[in-house]
């Protein structure tokens, strides 16, 4: 990011701050969409966000540290996001949404699905460190520095993360079989 | 495939491009511009970016020419080129004047402390604690009495947890006891909940009270409805201490998180709450 950019709009540019908002636009949906996982919740956390950035951006003490700063800025878009939905899923309505699918046996799709509901019940926390790590592709460290928390608060996380999701599927997979006895002795 | 490859391949599939940046960028804008920015906190100076020093061999086009000696002498810049003023400086200064003075007012020889006038005698920094709490695999109980739409649990066990902390004070193996009284509203459970957690370490232990409120659809499928606020006081080799802290529950999650203070002592008393009217 252009950090002299930042510092003009620091100085309250409003035009500098729309060349910056077109610049950041795609690289705010792309972390909002991995944690919401809906485009227009993602597009209203982005927009939201930015206003905050502008709102907020001569607190900056240091321009170098733009990317982490707004980052940590849509964080708490997301989460205030998440709880106005009131259809947001929370742990205990998120049934199987169809008929449980064995984990490797069905190929990509099915596996796609049991990873998005998987992924629906973690935490808004466990939610960012995956996307921050998997899609982003940044190392552990990388995460805790662009979040501002301890090394091992984010190990610990992506851990408990990557466990709950591969619970799932477990879950999932078992219920096929379950499935699958009943019906065979019903035949 | 491994957990990894899977999330990575998983992440990549589900990402979508923003609809139309432009479009977004202007409802930004249309906010951007009834919004007045917050003013920075003084007297910090904004960060600035120091310029880089050219080195000797950097090519420049325009090479600083030397000035001119006036026979034979060195010409001799008198007085300061900057001027001496700057509203930061003159903060700064006025707080580490306000503050050395402060620090000297009330600093003591040990046998007069607490003669100073607003000086608690005891005054000692709390300790800031985070931690992590891992929940039992299982739970027994609870006893149950339906009385109506209010449902009274007691005895609900679910030991041994094993909490983490930042200070070591805190961590340790727990067993952890609550009771609940369930009312059902519209169909789902509300459940206030308050909970006995008693901590054991090679140093000491702790007895803590928690309260808290959870909803869900069935009786023991509840989630917390907010943070939890729990009270402990030190036993043992933490006898004389007290903690305060506030855990969080992250829904289909397998831990809690908590954050607080410990203090040496009891826990202060509560601020005073504002005046009605």
């Amino acid at each position: 990011m252009d950090q002299d950019l930042v510092v003009r709009v620091q100085q309250g540019d409003q035009r500098a701050f729309e060349m910056l908002a077109i610049a950041d636009y795609p690289r705010l949906f792309r972390v909002a969409h991995g944690v919401l996982g809906d485009r227009a919740l993602a597009e209203d956390a982005t927009q939201q966000a930015l206003v905050d950035i502008w709102r907020k951006m001569r607190r900056l003490r240091d321009p170098a540290k733009y990317g982490g700063w707004s980052y940590r800025l849509l964080v708490r878009v997301c989460y205030a996001e998440a709880k106005r939905q009131p259809g947001w899923p929370s742990s205990e309505d998120l049934g199987p949404a169809t008929e449980p699918q064995a984990v490797d046996a069905y190929g990509p799709i099915a596996d796609r699905d049991q990873l998005e509901r998987g992924f629906r019940r973690l935490s808004m926390d466990h939610r960012m460190v995956l996307t921050l790590r998997y899609l982003l592709g940044m190392t552990p460290d990388e995460v805790a520095e662009m979040l501002d928390l301890p090394r091992s608060t984010v190990y610990s996380r992506l851990q408990a993360a990557t466990k709950a999701m591969r619970a799932v599927l477990e879950a999932d997979a078992r219920n096929l079989t379950a499935a699958r006895a009943r019906q065979e002795v019903r035949l | 495939m491994n957990d990894e490859q899977r999330l990575e391949a998983w992440f990549s599939e589900r990402e979508v491009a923003p609809k139309n940046v432009r479009a977004g960028v202007a409802l930004v804008m249309t906010h951007v511009r009834k919004t007045r920015q917050q003013g920075r906190w003084l007297p910090l100076p904004l960060h600035r970016p120091k310029a880089p020093v050219p080195s000797a061999t950097d090519t420049i086009e325009y090479p600083p020419s030397a000035i001119p000696a006036t026979e034979g002498q060195i010409p001799i810049v008198i007085g300061r080129t900057h001027p001496m003023f700057s509203p930061a400086k003159a903060i700064t200064a006025a707080a580490l004047v306000f503050g050395i003075g402060g620090v000297m007012l009330i600093a003591q020889p040990f046998d007069q402390q607490g003669s100073a006038p607003g000086a608690p005698a005891d005054a000692v920094a709390p300790t800031r604690v985070t931690g992590e709490i891992g929940w039992a695999s299982s739970c027994t109980g609870p006893d149950t009495v339906v009385d109506g739409d209010v449902t009274h649990q007691w005895n609900y066990d679910c030991s041994p947890q094993t909490w983490t902390a930042s200070d070591p004070r805190l961590s340790g193996q727990v067993v952890a006891r609550w009771n609940n009284d369930a009312y059902l509203v519209d169909g789902r459970y509300i459940v206030v909940n308050t909970s006995l957690d008693i901590v054991t370490n090679d140093a000491g232990g702790w007895v803590c009270t928690s309260t808290g409120l959870y909803e869900g659809p069935v009786l023991g499928g509840e989630v917390a409805l907010g943070d939890m606020a729990t009270d402990c006081v030190g036993q043992g080799g933490y006898e004389g201490l007290s903690a305060v802290f506030v855990r969080s529950m992250p829904p289909g999650g397998s831990s809690e998180e908590f954050v607080g203070l410990i203090f040496s002592g009891d826990r202060p008393p509560l601020p005073e709450p504002p005046a009605a009217g």
